[in-house]
């Protein structure tokens, strides 16, 4: 069941009147009632003009409670004034007054405490209003997920069409905000023509990006984890017009709804985490969920990734991360890859991975940018852990640089990886330094993308710098996964010398000194590395050798040789390593071996061991 | 959103949570390294914590002086290029200079507040050039009142001085006359038995004292 409520109000009693609203509401109304485009039930949907708040109360309540059966989809349109006032959106009815809004005009908490009780699938708010942008002060309180999680509506998806302290425009009696909706709806401006449905959200999208004039700056925001895009039917989609209704009216249906309702609450907050503290192995352990729910039904699970995708990138670009973006589309490939064997995921597989190397690819472009302007741009506050993140973060930009053009080859950002390279080399060659053992796959990457641009003097100082700074702590780098707490303490340690008593935080056997000795041939540096291994005497390698390249994202690779070898036992030089390597494992595809790639790059207990073995 | 709504702040693989952990680590660091530096000016057993703000005050006690919290702080700088050349010893250097800096503050306060207290009640005893420097010391031992510990024992006052002054005041007192030794030492056994005395009548107040009399 479909319902749209959609309210137009030019007439003020304590305002200025109005053009265009009642204009707006009812063109959207006539276009989403109709079967063709939004298939919004006309019957028990509203179209209310210039009503008092009176009658928006009583409508909103007649739309909700009194629907026959359970509400699929929501959409609530409103066209008119609107303000901010003690940190609330407030929509002006006919009767509403400045003096007192509270009691006069709408809010929108009221809206949503009612959703929260009639939980609809998916809940689509469009708001083209002065101010709109102003709901994001409801939305702070409202949209917690443990409330939608709990209580009831596990999609939702807004537009406001101007910001917090800007007025919505409209000419010739039709708001601008209201128009370009309009013409997505309609198909005069394209969303997309992959997908048989649209999502306000992707709505919005082109919203913003149509009304970038600075004079109004809309905000969109939301999330669908329960089905096909709801919002309305897509116009563009397909050349047959009759295929695309077909799959449409197909997608109406959520098939996958009842599988996804036990995680809902787990996916809010999965997704919540995008914009700000993220940790990917939780992120991928929430998805993974519902993936292994939807692994019988392939078709459900791609739509519900790519959504997801959709709505987690768009967010994951909020953050002040500029890598977020890529470890979050990184993540939902992991999730995906073991499952890629079939059709259409291996489709979608491939699409993350093209979609993860473009963001790697703007992420290092965005950083080689800031460091022209401002040498010191890859510090985080410059305060003492970035002695130990430095490091750290310099290893794995280059790791991600080099994964952009090694899953999706282009000059450009073979270029712009040796940009940043130099930089690092020119400004920042003691911290071009090992601290963790996590390092172990950035550099795996990096030296493969060097190898790959043919850049082997600036491959060589990188390994030269990473090779003396393993010499001057013995050897003693963190585990890949050392407690924060521990972090401090490792400092100090490797300050003094003495590393005594942080013997639980130090790696046996790292990694890291693995890929260094692979590489010190190519890089001609065999012989100076052979010169000094002694001062790594008893110091263990290692490397996780597995055929199964679709585990590469699993938490727990269950398949594989964990090979280790011993400085001063096995191992004496560089080329004893590539004697005593084993059988080598290489994948069998482009998808596999990309996909192994950017696991690595994004879980940090792995390497790409087929990148550099003999 | 549209992409303007990016905060204006980009920052490239942060990992906020190792920052905060190593931070206050940092901060743990500098604290136990300023209890150090500070330890001879405070007996642990005589130091309380205090939750808020406001005066301190014993109501209970009209002759002890009220208080009020006061606020040390300490800056640093760290030059971004001793990051970027990852010079460890910067954390050595950091740990000191903030300890050093709350340290020196803690211990001019603490000294602010004796004289303050001494000025007030006028508990001073000035050096006069006529008057020998054993007599001035023996002046000021005359008025310092000895403690008696928990475990029952007398303590003898410690004397804090400018480490300049120090072996002045040692060879001022090397030389005073064959008897001063003899004198301070009845004087200092006059104080002891007189601060026990103090600590008898002060323990008599208890109840389960009076009952064992």
């Amino acid at each position: 069941m479909r319902i749209l409520l959609a309210i137009g109000c030019d007439t003020y009693e304590n305002a200025q009147s109005l053009n265009g609203a009642e204009n707006d509401a009812a063109r959207v109304f006539d276009a989403l009632s109709n079967p063709a485009v939004g298939d919004y039930d006309p019957a028990l949907s509203r179209l209310l003009l210039s009503p008092t708040i009176e009658e928006v109360r009583q409508t909103l309540m007649d739309v909700l409670y009194k629907a026959p059966g359970r509400i699929d989809t929501f959409t609530f349109f409103f066209a008119g004034h609107g303000g901010v006032a003690s940190h609330n959106f407030y929509l002006w009815a006919r009767n509403s007054r400045a003096d007192a809004l509270a009691p006069s005009a709408f809010s929108l908490s009221h809206l949503f405490q009612a959703l929260h009780e009639v939980r609809p699938s998916q809940t689509n708010i469009i708001i083209d209003a002065c101010n709109s942008g102003g709901l994001v002060h409801d939305l702070s309180a409202l949209l917690k997920p443990e409330s939608l999680g709990a209580q009831g509506t596990p999609g939702i998806s807004l537009i406001a069409t101007a910001a917090a302290d800007q007025y919505a425009l409209e000419s010739d009696g039709a708001g601008w905000g209201t128009s370009v909706i309009l013409d997505c709806i309609e198909g005069r401006r394209l969303v997309n023509d992959h997908r048989p449905t649209l999502d306000l959200f992707e709505i919005g999208r082109v919203v913003s990006s149509a009304l970038d004039s600075g004079q109004q700056t809309p905000v969109s925001w939301g999330l669908n984890i329960w089905g096909a895009p709801r919002f309305c039917r897509n116009p563009k989609f397909g050349s047959d017009p009759n295929i695309g209704l077909r799959e449409a009216i197909d997608a109406w249906p959520s098939e996958g709804d009842a599988t996804i309702r036990p995680h809902y609450e787990g996916l809010w907050r999965a997704y919540t985490s995008v914009a700000g503290e993220w940790d990917a192995r939780a992120f991928a352990r929430t998805v993974q969920e519902v993936v292994d729910a939807l692994a019988d039904r392939p078709s459900a699970l791609v739509g519900f990734i790519d959504r997801l995708a959709l709505a987690c990138t768009e967010r994951a670009r909020t953050a002040t991360d500029r890598y977020r973006e890529t470890e979050v589309l990184a993540c939902l490939m992991a999730c995906l890859l073991p499952l890629a064997g079939q059709s259409p995921i291996n489709s979608l597989v491939a699409s993350l991975q093209g979609l993860t190397g473009d963001a790697a690819a703007e992420a290092t472009a965005c950083l080689v940018s800031a460091l022209a302007d401002d040498r010191y741009a890859l510090l985080c506050g410059g305060g003492i852990s970035d002695l130990y993140l430095l490091p750290i973060r310099i290893s794995k930009c280059l790791g991600w640089a080099a994964g952009s053009f090694l899953v999706g080859p282009s000059e450009h950002r073979t270029n712009v990886f040796l940009d940043l390279l130099r930089v690092v080399i020119e400004h920042y060659p003691l911290s071009a330094a090992i601290m963790s053992d996590s390092q172990a796959p950035y550099l795996a990457v990096a030296f493969a993308g060097i190898q790959d641009a043919g850049a082997l003097d600036l491959g060589e100082q990188l390994a030269s710098l990473a090779f003396h700074s393993l010499l001057g702590c013995r050897g003693q780098v963190t585990k890949w996964d050392v407690a924060p707490s521990k972090v401090f303490a490792y400092l100090e340690a490797r300050r003094t010398g003495e590393f005594k008593d942080v013997t639980d935080v130090i790696e046996r056997p790292v990694e890291v000194l693995t890929v260094l000795m692979l590489v010190a041939e190519s890089l001609q540096l065999a012989e100076a590395f052979d010169e000094t291994m002694r001062d790594l005497d008893h110091t263990s390698l290692a490397a996780f050798v597995t055929p199964n390249f679709l585990d590469y994202g699993s938490e727990r690779m269950e398949i594989g040789d964990y090979r280790t070898w011993y400085v001063g036992q096995d191992i004496f030089t560089c080329s004893d390593i590539r004697a005593n390597w084993g059988v080598r494992e290489t994948p069998a595809t482009e998808l596999e071996a990309r996909g192994a790639i950017l696991c690595s790059l994004l879980f940090a207990d792995r390497s790409p061991w087929f990148l550099l073995s003999p | 959103m549209s992409d303007d709504r990016r905060a204006t702040r980009v920052e490239f693989f942060p990992d906020p949570v190792v920052r905060r952990a190593v931070d206050a680590d940092f901060m743990l660091s500098a604290a136990r390294r300023r209890a150090e530096q500070s330890q001879h000016l405070f007996n642990p057993d005589n130091t309380v914590r205090v939750r808020h703000g406001g005066t301190w005050m014993n109501p209970g006690l009209p002759e002890a002086r009220n208080a009020e919290a006061q606020t040390h702080s300490a800056s640093l700088s760290i030059a971004f290029d001793e990051i970027v050349n990852n010079d460890l010893d910067v954390i050595h250097r950091c740990v000191e200079t903030l300890s050093r800096s709350m340290a020196d503050q803690l211990a001019a306060m603490a000294y602010g507040f004796i004289q303050e207290v001494c000025d007030e009640s006028g508990n001073v005893v000035s050096a006069a050039l006529d008057v020998p420097f054993h007599e001035t010391f023996y002046s000021m031992i005359e008025k310092v009142e000895y403690m008696v510990g928990r475990d029952g024992t007398v303590s003898r006052p410690a004397l804090h001085v400018h480490p300049g002054a120090l072996e002045k005041m040692k060879k001022a007192l090397d030389e005073a006359p064959p008897d001063f030794e003899e004198r301070l030492e009845a004087l200092h056994a006059a104080k002891e038995r007189e601060a026990l005395a103090t600590e008898a009548a002060r323990i008599s107040r208890f109840a389960k004292s009076k009952g064992e009399q």
